[in-house]
């Protein structure tokens, strides 16, 4: 990772939730595998996001992470079916870092993509948008 | 068994929603935080103030406009209202008033809203000196559990308060900002309004945990925040609906969301006093004290040492800083009045139940 993405504020503040997280106990299992999510984000380069360098990675996290992406269009049932292999805290908790640590990763590279457009804030629908929080 | 905020139930608050863009944050309630919302006119900014203020079990709106915006809390559903009056206004209401005089941190501590609005005043100097007066009560809360909200719909009725008592311009600005981070320690949540982002001082922007952009118009981001347009596209914080809003955290999460619309909010050209059938009638104006003036609650202290405390007139001087010949002339004035007219005007004006009672032992 160069210097000039090491020192960017977003991903100085991604290790740090990171450490934060995996420092939390009640994060079980999630929070030892966090180390590999933290070696990985030492050498991240936003310039690469299309190509994140998978075989670096725990394999736990890689199957965590193809879960987080079929549960868009899975059937509940199957998707079950499949997350069955691991105890449910565990890949809730993967599910969750992996889905909070693309956003990040994304959005960080995205600062250096002044090819990006942002969000039409007048057309978008928040209220029909997945994830929200109500507070 | 049903939550309650205040004597709210937590089901019938108005909502924000929020979808994170960058990073995920939270808005914590139970802690006291620091909010700004920067947008044009009608762009929803008190709105939102009053949406997050329903989260909060104690509401005190007290800088508001002149258009006495703060009474609309008097139909929020909310019945335990202490509505604050000027020392000469008589206000028949069914909440409960006290005059500002009399307000203390016991007095305002219960009330689960807290109100004053300029029409219960009759200078913007009395209204500024009861500002004055509140700010200093509030610093009083050195014991709490939850946090209390307080809304500044006008920044300028704090700084004004301040020069109205003597500060200039720069002390004002300063114990605004001392204000804003005290507050914290004190256990209240600060909303602050402004139109301008630049409006507000850097020292008091960097304070800020939740900043809201609302319709911004042509004016746009300031610069120190011009990174949101990596995120939103510019022209669409211009003409936004007032519902919705990009929230900007300390943690430097970004988010975009909407908030309900609160159904009690005042709407343009509603008269709130008619509405509740509020109507102050003021009796003659107070005078205050002064360091070359003895003011009419001044007057009433000397002759309540004098009567009641029985404090030498040398007592009285040394403890009020004033000349032992000013306090004199004071019960002279006080005596002759009660002979002439059966009643001392200045006490009768605030009501010190000493104005058939003459100044003098035995």
């Amino acid at each position: 990772m160069s210097n000039r993405t090491q020192s960017h504020p977003n991903i100085k503040f991604a290790i740090e939730w990171l450490e934060e997280v995996g420092r939390n106990k009640n994060n079980g299992n999630a929070g030892e595998a966090l180390r590999g999510m933290i070696d990985f984000l030492h050498t991240f380069d936003p310039k690469d996001r299309q190509k994140p360098e998978w075989d670096k990675l725990d394999l736990d996290l890689y199957k965590a992470f193809k879960a987080r992406n079929s549960i868009r269009d899975t059937d509940p049932l199957v998707l079950r079916t499949k997350l069955d292999a691991f105890d449910d805290d565990y890949i809730e908790g993967y599910i969750d870092l992996w889905s909070r640590l693309w956003t990040l990763l994304w959005r960080s590279g995205k600062l250096y993509d002044r090819t990006f457009e942002g969000i039409d804030l007048k057309a978008l629908d928040i209220e029909d948008q997945e994830d929200v929080d109500v507070f | 068994m049903t939550e309650l905020i205040g004597s709210r139930r937590i089901e019938a608050v108005p909502r924000l929603r929020i979808k994170w863009i960058r990073f995920r944050d939270t808005i914590e309630w139970s802690r006291p935080s620091h909010h700004i919302s920067v947008g044009m006119r009608d762009s929803g900014k008190s709105a939102l103030g009053e949406v997050i203020a329903c989260h909060y079990p104690q509401i005190i709106d007290i800088f508001g406009s002149k258009d006495n915006e703060g009474l609309a809390w008097c139909r929020s559903g909310i019945d335990d209202i202490l509505l604050i009056v000027g020392d000469n206004c008589d206000l028949e209401a069914p909440w409960d008033v006290v005059r500002i005089s009399d307000l203390t941190y016991n007095k305002m501590k219960n009330y689960e809203c807290v109100i004053t609005v300029p029409s219960f005043y009759t200078t913007d100097n009395n209204l500024f000196r009861a500002l004055q007066h509140v700010t200093q009560n509030l610093y009083k809360r050195l014991e709490w559990k939850y946090p209390s909200f307080i809304i500044i719909r006008e920044a300028a009725n704090f700084l004004y308060s301040r020069i109205s008592k003597g500060d200039t311009n720069k002390d004002a600005k300063a114990e605004f900002i001392r204000f804003q981070r005290e507050m914290r320690h004190f256990g209240y949540t600060i909303f602050l309004d402004t139109i301008r982002w630049t409006a507000v001082d850097k020292e008091m922007r960097d304070l800020a945990d939740y900043v809201y952009f609302k319709d911004l118009g042509y004016m746009g981001l300031g610069k120190d925040v011009g990174f949101i347009y990596n995120y939103i596209k510019p022209f669409s914080l211009a003409g936004l609906s007032p519902k919705k809003f990009v929230v900007l955290t300390r943690r430097a999460a970004i988010g975009v969301g909407t908030a309900d619309y609160p159904s009690f909010h005042k709407e343009e050209g509603e008269n709130l006093l008619t509405q509740f059938d509020l109507k102050p009638e003021f009796g003659e104006e107070i005078q205050y004290s002064a360091p070359q003036k003895v003011g009419d609650f001044e007057h009433a202290e000397f002759i309540k040492l004098y009567v009641e405390d029985n404090h030498t007139i040398g007592e009285i001087a040394f403890k009020k800083h004033r000349s032992k010949s000013t306090i004199q002339g004071h019960f002279n004035r006080h005596n002759n009045a009660i002979i002439r007219k059966n009643y001392c005007p200045i006490c009768r004006r605030i009501n010190s139940g000493f104005e058939t009672t003459f100044a003098k032992r035995g």
